[in-house]
């Protein structure tokens, strides 16, 4: 006998995948092929991780947790909208031993402790890469606000 | 995502690659005429830890039930309360990732408990200790490009066409990188996975537009 | 040569005209000989009473309990009074209570400064605010303090050194007495010349920090925007014969991990920027080097970030090249809060091809779970 995996999908409305800080994130997500029965409870977070030399750290933006009991019918299946806010911070990064990823991510929790998970990646904020060949950045308008330092050379 | 961050290169995301004639079930039978006391022995960086979670499945199937302790630098001492150590009986397999830290009145008391108990007892360790030895684990260049493949391999998802045993010529890294940081590393493969994070790191960077 | 060896000293304003390094360490000087007497003598005292009681010489009535009294307050005397001259080296005694009002009313006139409550992992600042400048709106405390090492330096010369009064006593009162203890004695000479080493040490880092003196650094406002601009002002105290003094704006990342049974911690530059550098300058007790330079913190800077494990830190650090010590660095955290350029994303024009516009979404088959 075949048994098919369950089928998670996971949308982010307005298919954008980069947010500005306070912006809503609103989310779909639905489950098929399988037996309402079978499942015992659906969580949906939004969260960021980090990523690089480090341990892995998480930080979860927004949790919701279901049982059959919370759904119509009972059936968790149908699709289901969830939005929140996001924070101002920590904003998306890529550096150079440390990233920050943001991330929606779906469980899916199963009888006979079956578990099926799913993410959609997104982008929080505009930070650039860090420049991985660090040199003396131009100094602008980094300079003495006093002209009339007296003693030796100034730059 | 980098291959070589720490989600995919930790003990336990990585499986411990094996030289040919050794397998986690042959070292689970050793240890098992051992009395199920072994020690692991290795320098820094070797792979100790990874064997070790490449071991617990064996061990599982083996009908033994880990006990695990882990002692980070300044851990000198275990918590064997009653609660602990009350569960823990003839098929119980005790494990020590950094043994040699334990001082010599932690490492009586343990290894006390675990003889009238008669419970098993494997440890990890950088040299010699009062253990006898069950494995030596030595780094070496091909165990190092074998485990730089399997991660390159894995991030592309490309892991079912892939012979672990014959190392890829990746588009980003090759094997003279893998040399090479082998060697500044003085065959330490823990740090040479860092040090290939930031080659990586460069490599692509330099490769994303604008 | 007049002015080091000076018994009395004139103020003169905010400066005085005896020198400060000579202060300190005469200071610690004195306490740490009152010290060596009180430990010494007492030392002679219980172990002639304990070895060989002489009831003529020490009664044990109210004249022994006496010395024995005053011998103890010399050592407790000796010891805290060191002990507070090396806690004592790196601060100011500079009146900061009219620039701490002015601080609170700037903060009170500003309600819209972010609160650290609404920006999680962002350090709090509120450790780098609660001190208020003389020049500019605070000052900032350094990175690191030098007190734990003379403190743990200073405990340790004293219980060393103490132990030693104690045995160095016992071993010469076994010669006197002609029954000489030679495994002791043999015993005193390595143990002494750690004491010398221990005390010569201590000494040492007490000339450094007080030569040196203190790096104090004040900032117009706190916390950091990127895009804005902000003034700087150093001073560097001591006496002493710059060749280079330079000031850093840095970005550092720090990543922990622990891996097996080590713990590793790696730190990255991200991003440095020189405010200002000066070169081959005296600097004098009554007159410390003042400098005040403006920068613009990057509009696209990343935000200071604090996990479990991992952190982007900023800070401003300085550099100091000076002859006959050996070079410092001093750094000062900073809080970097989230800017405008980075919070918000910019619409893309339609026509723009970017890697960053999303792809259309479509459903998604799940990943086998654990």
């Amino acid at each position: 006998m075949i048994q098919m995996e369950p089928l998670l999908s996971l949308c982010l409305a307005g298919s954008k995948r980069q947010f500005s800080a306070g912006d809503e994130l609103v989310c779909e997500y639905q489950i098929d092929a399988v037996d309402p029965n079978e499942i015992q409870a659906v969580e949906a977070s939004v969260l960021w991780y980090t990523e690089g030399k480090g341990e892995e750290d998480l930080g979860v933006h927004f949790f919701e947790r279901r049982l059959p009991s919370d759904a119509e019918d009972g059936d968790l299946r149908p699709m289901r909208r969830f939005r929140t806010k996001l924070p101002n911070s920590p904003l998306s990064y890529n550096g150079a031993i440390l990233s920050i990823h943001w991330s929606v991510r779906l469980r899916l929790f199963l009888r006979r402790g079956k578990e099926f998970v799913l993410e959609q990646p997104f982008i929080l904020g505009a930070v650039p890469p860090a420049r991985l060949e660090v040199g003396e950045e131009e100094s602008a308008n980094g300079k003495p606000a006093d002209e009339t330092s007296d003693k030796g050379q100034s730059e | 995502m980098n291959p070589f961050s720490t989600r995919h290169t930790r003990p336990g995301a990585l499986e411990y690659l094996f030289p040919e004639g050794e397998s986690a079930e042959g070292l689970v039978a050793r240890l098992q005429r051992q009395n199920w006391w072994g020690a692991i022995l290795g320098p820094h960086g070797a792979g100790k830890s990874t064997l070790l979670h490449t071991l617990l499945p064996a061990l599982e199937a083996a009908g033994r039930e880990a006990a695990w302790f882990t002692l980070h630098p300044q851990e000198h001492s275990l918590p064997l309360g009653r609660e602990t150590v009350g569960q823990w009986d003839r098929s119980t397999q005790v494990i020590v990732d950094g043994y040699e830290q334990l001082g010599w009145w932690p490492r009586w008391r343990l290894k006390s408990l675990c003889r009238r108990i008669g419970c098993g007892l494997l440890v990890t360790a950088h040299g010699a200790v009062d253990i006898p030895t069950l494995y030596h684990v030595q780094p070496s260049l091909q165990i190092a490009e074998q485990v730089v493949a399997r991660l390159l391999a894995e991030a592309s998802g490309d892991l079912a066409a892939e012979d672990a045993n014959q190392p890829r010529r990746a588009t980003v890294i090759h094997a003279a990188d893998v040399a090479a940081a082998f060697e500044r590393q003085q065959g330490n493969v823990r740090e040479t996975l860092f040090e290939l994070h930031d080659v990586y790191r460069r490599r692509t960077a330099a490769r994303e537009p604008g | 040569m007049a002015r080091l060896f000076r018994l009395l000293e004139k103020k003169r304003g905010a400066r005085r005209t005896g020198s400060n390094l000579v202060g300190s360490l005469g200071e610690a000087l004195f306490c740490g000989g009152l010290f060596l007497l009180g430990a010494l003598s007492l030392s002679s005292v219980v172990a002639a009473n304990l070895r060989h009681p002489e009831p003529e010489a020490y009664s044990l009535g109210f004249g022994f309990w006496l010395t024995i009294l005053v011998l103890s307050s010399f050592v407790i005397t000796g010891a805290s009074g060191l002990m507070w001259t090396v806690f004592r080296i790196g601060t100011s005694a500079e009146r900061r209570t009219v620039m701490a009002q002015q601080a609170a009313r700037l903060d009170l006139l500003n309600p819209a400064a972010p609160q650290p409550r609404d920006y999680p992992n962002v350090p709090s600042h509120e450790g780098l605010i609660n001190s208020p400048g003389t020049e500019l709106a605070y000052r900032l405390p350094p990175a690191q303090s030098p007190g734990w090492r003379l403190l743990a330096t200073t405990v340790f010369a004293l219980v060393w050194n103490g132990v030693g009064c104690v045995l160095m006593v016992w071993a010469i009162k076994s010669h006197l007495l002609g029954r000489p203890e030679w495994f002791l004695t043999v015993f005193l000479a390595p143990y002494l010349c750690v004491s010398a080493w221990s005390i010569h040490y201590l000494l040492r880092l007490i000339w450094v920090h007080t030569g040196m003196g203190p790096t104090t650094l004040e900032i117009s406002d706190h916390p950091l925007l990127p895009g804005h601009e902000y003034q700087v002002t150093l001073l560097q105290h001591g006496h002493i014969t710059v060749r280079s003094l330079q000031l850093w704006l840095l970005c550092e990342e720090e990543a922990t991990y622990h891996q097996g049974t080590d713990i590793r911690t790696e730190l990255r530059v991200v991003y440095q920027q020189r405010l200002f550098q000066q070169t081959d300058f005296e600097i004098e007790p009554s007159q410390p080097f003042q400098q005040t330079a403006t920068f613009t913190m990057p509009a696209t800077a990343m935000h200071s970030f604090q996990s479990a494990h991992n952190a982007v830190h900023w800070k401003l650090l300085v550099k100091g090249t000076v002859a006959g010590w050996p070079d410092f660095e001093r750094a000062f955290a900073l809080v970097v809060y989230p800017g405008q350029a980075t919070s918000q994303i910019s619409p893309l024009p339609s026509a723009l091809t970017d890697s960053r516009r999303p792809r259309s979404e479509a459903p998604t088959r799940a990943e086998v779970g654990a």
